[in-house]
């Protein structure tokens, strides 16, 4: 396993947000977590990375534990894209990419500005490289920030509901850039409700509720034939939704 | 380096740059600080960028004489005495009163001139000596000098006298607020009201306050550098050698030359003989 | 006109003199604001609760005091124990108060950027302290350039108050005109006043330009000037 999440719990008060989750993904593999709002999908992403610092469960990735000395080191090659993309204001799209290579991995400036230029022209931004991300859409904001991601070479990207903050005609080409991902064989964890994604890129889906995992299948499963009663009401709406939009 | 490390580097840079700026400890020891307040004509005033007046002059001449060597520093005038008795100056030369609360918490030299109050109108004013000093009238005088104190302690405390008096930095802006209408008079010592005269300013004066008030120079309380003998045998030499009637004249040629010492009261310590540089 | 020619004109180069002394003091009183300022901010923000009860104290301490006592202390009590000038000591005493109306404007700033620029960074593998530097700081101190001109100009008047420990800067220097003249308080004020004006002004200026040139995108301040 590259990405390895051994029963990780996390509270609020008196509210258990993740009651001891447990999944792997092998290299070249991409996992969608599905489920309803406030199930702790996004939490569970943020603990992997301990940018939410979990209460009880460990992280392996490639075989080495996180722990608080070696978590900087370790989100280097651990990517993580936002909800909300958070690409760095005061700087430039090619710049907000070449940040990381830069300051973070300390290459060599035209290096760095090489290796970004190349990451955006493979989110297909090579022509805006030099606006600012104000005067971006929301869908190039956040295909910007996939190859910032890109950017630190990862061995895994987890992505926090990438296209729900975007307007719906915006999603497709964010959607379209990871399932190119996906289909290069980059590892991948991602909380979507993106079905036509799942269908397509996901090796695997997971279903989330409750703090808890219900079941995990491949999607010609899940989609067709799941177990529980939940998921079958939860996917059947989410498949609907989008035959609707 | 890390937060903190570069908030420490800040602070101990910040520290060097106060200990960098102060003056090595040896020089400071050479040079005596002269504390004046340079707003004081004709004892000491700056014009034109330099040091003048009838003190600064003669602590010229005394400093020449005695080998010493002094750098003069202006000073608000309410901060020149603090000053002195904190040592951050070394002598106070200036037109100094003898008083006995001064007298406390510093020492004088020999008193070198002898001053009166004289009392100030405008030019155009029906005031005269009694009513510019009663009866409702509001008078002018610089905040911590002995004309205030006189006018308080023996006319605005006196319930049968009508007067309030209203205090300044410096005299120039009490004569202005009198020009302005906002007093009915000033009170100055002598000079002062000659110095204003001599610059044609649009006022008179109707009187004058017998005070026999003596001027000196003052160091620190129990004379810590051992300056006085220096500074009464100076001010004698200028006196006897006909310097000192020179200086004066320069600055205020109506001026009367009064006998050095002049009255020596008897609630100086430093007037208790043996005095240095003058009993011997 | 004949007193301004041979007051004001003569003594120019006298004024001037004052006004550079008085911007001097206040180029050096703002750095040191600027400098000590931030690293309050910083420690306020990012700091064990030590250290922020540490800033918060002297924030406290320094904005409670009036200018003209830190003077006074500064001049005539901390050189009971290092000896300093007075121009030093009114560096220090109006620079570590201006350092304690700096913290409130950085940690402001600071405060003001989105928490989820310092997750991105966070979340890139970059350590904090490359973060704040990297990318909190950017954009925080360019929102904090228009309340500091305000701080520029209150410093700028608060430089006349150092006459009183013997800095002779543009407000003494007047007073030492109307002194050795017996007179022209008004004209002299006058001509002071027009001074300061003008290097607050061009100040301002020089300062709203900064803003300007750095403006990002999307987060420009509409200024009518």
């Amino acid at each position: 396993m590259l990405l390895q999440v051994e029963n990780v719990q996390k509270s609020y008060g008196d509210t258990e947000i993740l009651k001891g989750v447990s999944l792997g993904l092998s290299r070249g593999q991409s996992k969608v977590i599905m489920g309803p709002s406030g199930t702790g999908k996004s939490t569970l992403l943020r603990c992997i990375n301990h940018l939410t610092l979990p209460d009880g469960g460990r992280v392996f990735l490639d075989g080495e534990e996180l722990t608080p000395k070696n978590i900087n080191k370790m989100r280097e090659v651990l990517a993580f894209v936002f909800q909300d993309f958070n690409l760095f204001t005061h700087l430039r799209a090619i710049d907000n990419v070449q940040i990381g290579p830069e300051k973070i991995r300390g290459m060599k400036k035209k290096e760095a500005r090489d290796l970004a230029m190349h990451e955006l022209e493979r989110v297909g931004l090579a022509d805006r490289a030099h606006a600012y991300p104000a005067e971006l859409s929301g869908g190039q904001q956040q295909r910007v920030s996939i190859a910032r991601a890109l950017a630190m070479q990862p061995k895994v990207i987890l992505f926090d509901e990438p296209t729900s903050a975007l307007d719906p005609e915006l999603t497709g080409e964010v959607i379209s850039v990871m399932s190119q991902l996906a289909a290069d064989g980059m590892t991948m964890l991602v909380v979507s409700h993106e079905v036509n994604f799942a269908r397509q890129a996901a090796d695997e889906i997971i279903f989330m509720e409750g703090g808890e995992i219900l079941e995990q299948g491949p999607p010609s499963k899940m989609f067709v034939d799941p177990q529980h009663k939940r998921t079958r009401q939860f996917l059947d709406v989410l498949g609907h939704e989008e035959r609707g939009s | 380096m890390n937060m903190r490390e570069k908030l420490c580097a800040l602070i101990s840079g910040a520290a060097l740059l106060a200990v960098a700026s102060a003056p090595s400890q040896s020089l400071a020891q050479e040079t005596l600080t002269a504390g004046v307040e340079a707003a004081f004509p004709p004892w000491a005033y700056v014009e034109n960028g330099e040091f003048k007046g009838i003190a600064i002059d003669a602590m010229r001449e005394i400093a020449k004489d005695e080998g010493l060597n002094v750098e003069f520093r202006d000073l608000p005038w309410p901060s020149l005495i603090p000053a002195l008795s904190r040592g951050r100056i070394d002598l106070l030369v200036t037109g100094l009163n003898v008083t006995p609360e001064r007298a406390e918490v510093l020492d004088f030299t020999i008193p070198w001139w002898e001053n009166d109050d004289e009392v100030l109108v405008p030019e155009d004013s029906d005031l005269n000596l009694v009513t510019a000093l009663c009866c409702g009238a509001t008078v002018g005088a610089q905040g911590g000098a002995t004309q205030a104190q006189w006018l308080e302690e023996n006319l605005a405390d006196n319930e049968n006298v009508d007067l309030a008096v209203r205090t300044y930095e410096d005299y120039v802006i009490a004569v202005e607020d009198m020009l302005a209408g906002r007093l009915d008079s000033v009170v100055t010592s002598t000079d002062t009201a000659e110095s204003f005269l001599a610059n044609d300013r649009p006022i008179k004066i109707v009187g004058t306050i017998q005070q026999n008030q003596p001027q000196a120079l003052a160091v620190q309380k129990g004379d810590p550098n051992g300056l006085l003998e220096s500074l009464n045998r100076g001010i004698l030499k200028l006196y006897n050698d006909g310097r000192w009637a020179e200086i004066v004249h320069r600055y205020s040629p109506q001026a009367t030359i009064r006998q050095i010492p002049t009255t020596m009261p008897d609630y100086v310590d430093s007037y208790h003989e043996p005095i240095p540089g003058y009993s011997e | 006109m004949e007193a301004f020619n041979s007051v004001v004109i003569s003594q120019m180069p006298f004024l001037l003199g004052g006004l550079w002394v008085a911007l001097q003091l206040l180029a050096l009183l703002l750095i040191l604001g600027l400098g000590l300022g931030l690293g309050i901010a910083l420690m306020e923000v990012y700091g064990h609760w030590t250290l922020r009860w540490a800033g918060i104290l002297f924030e406290r301490i320094f904005r409670g005091i009036p200018a003209l006592v830190l003077l006074l202390l500064f001049y005539y009590g901390v050189t009971e124990f290092i000896e300093l000038s007075a121009f030093t000591s009114a560096v220090l005493a109006l620079g570590l108060r201006s350092a304690a109306y700096q913290s409130q404007i950085f940690r402001g700033v600071i405060q003001a950027v989105p928490a989820g620029q310092m997750a991105a960074a966070r979340a890139l593998g970059m350590p904090k302290h490359k973060a704040v530097f990297h990318i909190i700081l950017p954009q925080a101190l360019r929102q904090a350039i228009g309340p500091w001109t305000n701080e520029f100009s209150s410093e700028l008047k608060a430089t006349s108050l150092a006459y009183v420990i013997g800095v002779v800067e543009l407000t003494r220097q007047g007073r030492y005109i109307i002194s050795s003249t017996q007179g022209n308080v008004l004209l002299v004020f006058a001509v002071v006043a027009a001074l300061y004006f003008v290097a607050n002004w061009l100040g301002n200026q020089l300062l709203y330009k900064l803003e300007r040139s750095l403006a990002l995108p999307g987060f420009e301040t509409r200024r009518d000037d």
